[in-house]
């Protein structure tokens, strides 16, 4: 009865077949081949810290003249999808000045991510998006694992914490963050200020992301290749179908709305990926941009709305959305400082292709790189499997909302 | 039978919590951080192993529910397709009522049953009937993803796991 799985060593016949059947961004494609034609590959190794030193040595010689010297070199938790490397860079930094010591940040890809994303676009966006909210200063990028053993890029290591300290979230990956009474509303207004800053970036910050394809006023083809990725996704990762992901899948493509407006969107905006330092209560980094696309600003504000990421105030009956407001106030709030309006109907929307992908990535990728131990924190993204059953409730929930 | 299943797994949890993790370097926080969900993980598979078989019948039973349902569409206008859905969902019925099958031949199925259901639906949805398939899905999925959740409760990631039935109610 158990036949061989196609998707586990998958040939050049099934690979195609599902890029011909949902096309996607050209990036995006080449991250998602390259993902499957390794799939049938070697799981993840530990990798000596020794090994990355070399591949850091490596890597920044390709880039600078001068001399440099690493040290404090310590494995990062946080997150569940890169690995994360801390070191300390002593050197004359690009303008060849005094010698200094610059906190860094190796972020590399284990052999299967879940997510599987480009660093090439990730280190685009932190550059492109720097004038605009305060991101880590990105350095080196290893694209295609010449030096490193894996693509890797290399950013600042920025102040602050994700959590507070005296509220310590029991949760992996920073999902269901309450940041008690008296950050909540300092953190609140600048989330929603940055995000509607990032939202509204115009056009010479938008021209700087060449590597991803632009979106259009007044067409549907930024959302329509969106859909096709996580299907594609879906295809190529899950163990099982689900019925709701083929009916929720018809419902995104046959209602997919035009676009009002070309915005960045970070395709992972919640509380748990901004750094905010605790004596002053200011964000000082938005991280993980690897989600990053053109498209419609609704994803973003329906991305940080979604269930998981809510919980109730401390009178316990005002439900607050992203650890932050009640939803109501949490929109009004966007619009009035972004200056951008709120489409019920588009963000009811985005709510039911969020649930979509984040069940694609929880459950479909998830289950596939467990299962292949493709990672260095297997144990971490086989519990995060277990979110998706709380957001196929909301997928569920909305499509009938929606009719 | 001694040592039973519960047994081993209670004492590979206890030899984490009092022999391995005061052993790891408090500064390694990966370490920590793994040993932390291998505890939790553990914990959950003792609670659930008893369980297990109960559950995926009930997840069997509610796909062959809504396998029933969308076959009554297809009867009259595609009989291949209808005999083939008749095919996999007798399989589903004599596995249910062998006493031998055992949980994991019973999730295979749920994922052969899977595939074949949503190859219907694609069908379906290209035609007159798919605003009948979609009612269908909707109610024929409702359960099963209560029942899912309240399987996960103990990972953490419902913001109200109060609100949702206890997994015994559901199974």
């Amino acid at each position: 009865m158990i036949g061989v799985d196609p998707r586990q060593r998958p040939d050049s016949a099934f690979i195609n077949d599902i890029r011909r059947r949902y096309p996607v961004e050209k990036e995006i494609d080449r991250v998602l081949t390259r993902k499957m034609e390794r799939r049938s590959g070697p799981g993840y190794a530990p990798i000596p810290l020794a090994r990355l030193v070399d591949g850091i040595d490596a890597l920044i010689a390709r880039n600078l003249e001068t001399s440099f010297q690493l040290s404090n070199v310590r494995w990062l938790t946080g997150g569940a999808s890169k690995i994360q490397v801390a070191f300390d860079l002593e050197w004359y930094g690009f303008d060849g000045g005094e010698r200094r010591t610059t906190p860094m940040v190796l972020r590399m890809e284990p052999p299967e991510s879940v997510v599987e994303t480009s660093r090439v676009r990730e280190f685009e966006v932190l550059r492109a998006v720097g004038d605009i909210v305060p991101v880590p200063p990105c350095y080196w990028i290893d694209a295609e694992g010449d030096v490193l053993p894996h693509p890797a890029l290399i950013y600042g290591f920025a102040p602050g914490v994700t959590r507070p300290t005296n509220l310590p979230s029991t949760q992996v990956t920073g999902i269901g963050l309450n940041y008690g009474p008296e950050l909540r509303p300092k953190l609140a207004r600048q989330f929603l200020d940055h995000v509607g800053r990032f939202h509204s970036a115009g056009e010479a910050t938008l021209a700087k992301l060449v590597h991803f394809d632009p979106a259009e006023v007044g067409a549907t083809t930024h959302v329509i290749r969106e859909i096709n990725w996580w299907r594609r996704v879906w295809e190529e990762d899950r163990q099982q179908d689900e019925p709701l992901m083929e009916v929720a899948y018809n419902w995104l493509v046959r209602e997919a709305p035009a676009l009002d407006r070309v915005s960045i969107v970070h395709g992972d905006c919640r509380g748990g990926n901004f750094l905010f330092t605790e004596h002053d209560a200011k964000i000082t980094a938005w991280l993980d941009w690897e989600l990053a696309l053109l498209g419609d600003r609704h994803q973003d504000l329906a991305w940080s709305m979604m269930n998981p990421y809510r919980h109730m105030a401390e009178d316990g009956v005002t439900e607050l959305v992203n650890g932050f407001l009640p939803a109501s106030q949490y929109l009004e709030e966007y619009e009035r400082l972004s200056g951008l309006p709120v489409d019920p109907r588009r963000l009811a929307y985005y709510r039911v292709l969020c649930s979509y992908l984040s069940v694609a990535i929880c459950q479909g990728t998830g289950y596939r790189v467990a299962r292949g131990a493709k990672t260095h924190q297997d144990i971490v993204v086989a519990w995060l499997a277990m979110i998706s059953y709380s957001v196929m409730d909301q997928l569920h929930t909305t499509l009938e909302e929606v009719g | 039978m001694v040592p039973d299943l519960d047994l081993q797994l209670q004492v590979a949890i206890k030899a984490l919590t009092d022999a391995i993790a005061p052993a790891i370097d408090p500064a390694n926080k990966v370490a920590a951080e793994q040993l932390h969900l291998t505890v939790a993980t553990l914990t959950m598979v003792r609670d659930r192993l008893p369980i297990a078989r109960r559950f995926t019948r009930r997840q069997l039973e509610d796909d062959l529910a809504m396998l029933d349902s969308l076959r009554a569409l297809v009867t009259s206008g595609d009989p291949g397709r209808a005999a083939a859905l008749g095919d996999a969902a007798e399989r589903a019925r004599s596995l249910l009522a062998d006493p031998q099958t055992d949980t994991a031949e019973l999730e295979t199925y749920r994922g052969i049953l899977a595939e074949i259901t949503v190859s219907a639906i694609k069908e379906l949805q290209a035609g007159p009937a798919a605003p009948a398939v979609e009612r269908i899905v909707l109610d024929a999925t409702r359960r099963s993803i209560e029942r899912r959740r309240a399987w996960c409760i103990p990972a953490g990631f419902e913001p109200y796991p109060a609100n949702i039935p206890a997994i015994e109610t559901l199974i």
